[in-house]
């Protein structure tokens, strides 16, 4: 018996005291984030020896233990980032699809059913102020839903931006955050310490951390942690942080750079990686959709509108809405300030004379590559009763007084006479390429009288489209059928053979799309989803909508060619589809990817649920247990206490001896 | 393997469970309340694309229907006309047909010449029909008064003259399918010679040339014959439009049974079948019930509870 037992039991009294200590600091952590479990590690001290072999001489704690998994807590860094990505992602496709919103019948869908719809309500009445009043309605519905969207889905990019600078300024104050506590962990270590809740509040912020951009961490034998971005560069050293800065370039994008860098660096993780995939793809994809949507609405409508007439029927007077920057160059030359170039091809301009309808037809060819907009002018001006001129970049066409023009595909219903027999020409041209029709007399006599008198009528290719008999069996000045919807009569008059007579019939007065490019006499204003709108005109005259091709009332023609573009495949985009279809077609593209982003986020929140699961079984804080060691640690400290006791009972016996 | 279970697990699945089943019933709340079992693209993007493309197609053969019934009225209302017109034709046969007759006076010949007069100027009357304030007949130029009569100085038509043009109006029944509604009055009434003929029967009545009675008599019952044949042919153009008329009712009923198949699809496609979401919902309660109660039950007690 000496004074070292009474150190044992100090020893043991001490050991139980560290370690009541320590129970009670992870029950205090039990909730905190980044905690892990701290247990002491107990061992005997060291022996003393004695004749009879070496003697115990009580408890100590060499260190206190932190409870950790390297692997999970690196796996579960990892899918933090996979997740922070995900969730970003899975946030815009949802509202993406909120913004399209085709289900509460209020999306484009509808709203371009509707806008067909009513003009085929014209075509019924094409002479209808109502009925013209409704499609011109409808249109600028059209034109504001494009412009809605499109700018629901720049406000999208605007915030995405936003958050990808708030984002990167957060890693900065994190990482700024780790290097402090490196400094703290090293100073502390160097006193003999052993951080553990500093590393615990390190890795809190790593977990912060990697939700913004995907790392990689190291734990350095010094205990300061090191961190990586994904793409390898440093950003976190025991002494030093590397921080990121951000750059708006040409395009408003935002790039992310080390500071320092000229070069942006790769960001191939985290909610970072989700904002800039949202910024560089996702929202360009489907503004690129709705653009290349509404440019072609934009175009196919004005095209046709361009080749026909309103109520009023001829023009006196039109000016083109899209000015050139310079008129002097090749109308093909890029970012001339049209929305899309012509195309080689012809121009169709017929000039009436008001007094006796006779009409003058002329075939302006037009090469975009050569031609400028001064050029087509002076090929204006040379048709007759027709002034074009150049300014301001517009071209404005007039007609002389007594005269009218206009750009339709109708037939001159007058285009003169075969022999002495005078010809009209009715009906609507159905054929599918613009044509000339040529009459040739195959024999000699009266219209109506002569027996057995044939007219042959050729196409251009020389191929023969019909054959009249205009003999005893025609009724001169009653209606025959040639081909492709044209009808025409004859008067009783003689024709000789080899009498000759050619017209033209139009399926498209306007092949070379300059009206459309131009702007001459259009529905939509605009290039794309941006700024699309109604033409100012229509707006303010419903009845210059061209449903007819001609002057007359109940001429639907061209309101039919307008209601039937929704039914017709014109090019998209890459693709060769209908509105609707393309419409449809991406939008079911949105669902997909949506659901898949969903799926992955779903996906990724049970991973990285279950991970952490798995962390917790090996550095969470069990409550249960934590109380089984309290009244573990409390026994032995009372048994510690009770020796202690029974030494200090044993020297007083000696002491009374 | 015994794993190590610390309360944070415990609450962590807990807490997911429990998201995960409200998330289910919301989305079967959702289905009830809008009747729809796609409400957004996601949610089966493969319906959903078939759903806006029923939209459309049954906004299109809506539109079809209603551009039909109006073609059928058009063809309806011109056929009509038509109808009394030929009426008119029989009655002047008739007439003639009376007139014919050797024993007849001049004198009643005249009075004969009188109702036909008559006949004629119901006959411009009918030719110049209106339907909905636009001339039937007058091709595209509906405002215009398809036909004007010359009148002598005593009022009498002498000769009518056509104003309107040739040209067809169609109305669209079909993607890319348009058909003509319209008969111009040039097509009806003026190859046929319905007006001059009529005029020269009257002038023939009223023996306008003074000709032998003989002559007169031959003339008529020449004039009779050609009445006959426009009457022939004007019954024939009802006929026809009475044809086009027909299939335009079965037009009708393709596109109504077109519509209704599109309508079964669209429901199939994006409504809800309210039973199996009801079942659903139900099952999904119980099951959230579980999940909270299981949780209330594991989730409170501690050793502390024990510990005394």
């Amino acid at each position: 018996m000496s004074s070292s037992d009474l150190y044992i039991g100090l020893s043991g009294l001490l050991a139980a005291q560290r370690a009541l200590e320590i129970t009670g600091h992870n029950i205090a952590n039990a909730n905190t984030p980044g905690f892990h479990r701290q247990a002491p590690v107990i061992v005997t001290k060291q022996p003393s020896p004695s004749p009879i072999g070496p003697m115990g001489s009580g408890v100590e704690i060499a260190t206190i233990k932190r409870l950790k998994d390297e692997y999970i807590d690196a796996r579960i860094l990892e899918h933090t980032s996979t997740l922070g990505g995900l969730k970003i992602t899975g946030r815009f496709y949802k509202e993406l699809e909120l913004v399209f919103n085709e289900f509460s019948g209020t999306g484009l869908n509808n709203v371009i059913s509707t806008f067909f719809g009513s003009l085929q309500e014209l075509s019924l009445r094409p002479d209808s102020i109502g009925l013209r009043t409704q499609v011109a309605e409808n249109a600028s519905i059209l034109a504001s839903s494009f412009q809605q969207l499109h700018g629901e889905l720049n406000k999208m990019l605007t915030f995405a931006r936003e958050e990808i600078k708030s984002d990167v300024n957060s890693v900065n104050g994190i990482t700024s955050e780790l290097v402090d506590l490196n400094q703290l962990i090293l100073s502390t270590q160097a006193s003999g310490g052993k951080a553990n809740d500093l590393m615990d509040r390190q890795d809190a912020l790593l977990d912060d951390l990697s939700n913004l951009i995907g790392i990689s961490a190291v734990r350095q034998e010094n205990g300061t942690i090191k961190v990586r971005s994904s793409s390898g560069r440093s950003l976190v050293t025991a002494n030093n942080v590397y921080k990121l800065t951000t750059n708006t370039n040409s395009n408003g994008d935002i790039e992310i750079f080390f500071e320092g860098d000229a070069t942006p660096t790769t960001i191939s993780n985290g909610e970072l990686k989700g904002l800039l995939d949202t910024q560089n793809n996702i929202i360009p994809e489907y503004l690129g959709y709705l653009n290349n949507l509404a440019s072609s609405i934009i175009k196919e409508l004005n095209k046709t509108q361009s080749e026909g007439v309103g109520l009023p029927g001829g023009f006196t007077s039109v000016v083109s809405t899209n000015a050139v920057s310079d008129s002097t160059v090749p109308l093909d030359t890029a970012d001339l300030g049209l929305p899309f170039p012509p195309v080689n091809g012809i121009l169709n301009v017929t000039v009436t004379d008001s007094a006796t309808g006779a009409a003058t037809r002329t075939n302006i060819t037009i090469d975009p590559a050569t031609d400028s907009l001064d050029d087509l002018a002076v090929m204006i001006n040379a048709v007759p009763n027709l002034n074009a001129t150049v300014s301001n970049g517009k071209l404005s066409i007039t007609s002389n007084s007594g005269y009218e023009f206009y750009f339709t595909k109708a037939s001159d219903p007058n285009p003169g006479s075969i022999g002495s027999s005078v010809v009209s020409i009715s009906g609507d041209y159905t054929g599918a390429n613009n044509d000339t029709y040529t009459f040739t007399a195959l024999g000699t006599g009266t219209i109506g009288t002569t027996t057995g008198l044939q007219i042959e009528v050729k196409d251009s290719s020389g191929s023969t489209v019909s054959i009249l008999d205009v003999g005893d069996t025609y009724s001169p000045g009653s209606t025959i059928n040639i081909d492709n919807g044209v009808s025409v009569f004859f008067t009783e008059d003689s024709i000789t053979t080899g009498n000759t007579l050619s017209f033209d019939v139009t399926s498209d007065s306007d092949t070379s799309d300059t009206l459309a490019s131009l702007g001459i006499n259009i529905l939509f204003t605009g290039k794309d989803a941006s700024d699309i709108s109604l033409s100012k005109d229509i707006e303010n005259n419903p009845s210059l909508l061209a449903a007819a091709t001609t002057s007359s009332p109940g001429d639907n023609t061209n309101a039919l060619r307008m209601a039937n573009l929704q039914f017709t495949k014109t090019t998209i985009g890459s693709g060769n589809t209908t509105f609707s279809d393309y419409l449809h077609g991406f939008e079911a593209t949105l669902g997909d990817e949506t659901k898949y982003a969903i799926r992955e986020n779903d996906a990724g929140v049970m991973v990285l649920n279950s991970l952490q699961n798995r962390r917790s079984e090996v550095s969470g804080v069990s409550i249960d247990e934590e109380l089984l060691n309290l009244v573990r640690f409390q026994r032995a400290y009372q048994a510690s206490a009770r020796f202690i006791s029974v030494i200090s009972d044993l020297t007083d016996t000696i002491f009374n001896m | 393997m015994l794993n190590r279970v610390t309360q944070d697990i415990l609450i962590r699945n807990t807490y997911l469970n429990l998201q995960r089943s409200t998330n289910r019933l919301q989305t079967l709340q959702e289905q009830l309340s809008s009747g729809k079992r796609v409400n957004r693209f996601s949610d089966d993007p493969n319906s959903a694309r078939k759903i806006l493309f029923l939209h459309s197609e049954s906004k299109q053969l809506e539109q079809f229907s209603a551009n039909v019934q109006e073609a059928k009225q058009a063809l309806t209302s011109s056929s009509s006309v038509l109808n009394s017109i030929t009426d008119i034709l029989a009655q002047a046969k008739d007439l003639s047909l009376r007139a014919s007759d050797g024993s007849m006076t001049q004198n009643e010949r005249s009075i004969i010449a009188i109702e036909i007069n008559e006949l004629l100027e119901n006959l411009l009357t009918d030719s110049n029909s209106t339907r909905l304030g636009k001339y039937i007949y007058s091709g595209t130029e509906t405002d215009t008064q398809p036909f004007g009569a010359v009148r002598s100085n005593d009022g009498k038509i002498t000769d009518v003259q056509y104003k309107g043009n040739r040209e067809a109006i169609k109305y669209q029944i079909g993607p890319g399918i348009n058909i003509q509604v319209n008969r111009t009055g040039d097509e009806i009434f003026m190859d046929n010679n319905v007006f001059s003929n009529l005029i020269a029967l009257r002038d023939t009545l009223e023996n306008k040339n003074n000709l032998p009675q003989n002559d007169q008599i031959q003339a008529i019952s020449n004039q009779i014959g050609l009445v006959g044949d426009i009457y022939t042919n004007i019954l024939s153009e009802t006929a026809s439009l009475g044809g086009k008329t027909k299939r335009l009712e079965l037009t009708e009923n393709k596109l109504r049974d077109a519509q209704l198949s599109v309508e079964l699809l669209r429901t199939d496609f994006e409504d809800a079948d309210m039973i199996d979401v009801i079942l659903k919902l139900k099952n999904e309660e119980n099951l959230f019930q579980a999940a909270l109660a299981s949780g209330a039950r594991i989730i409170q007690p501690t050793l502390l509870d024990f510990l005394r």
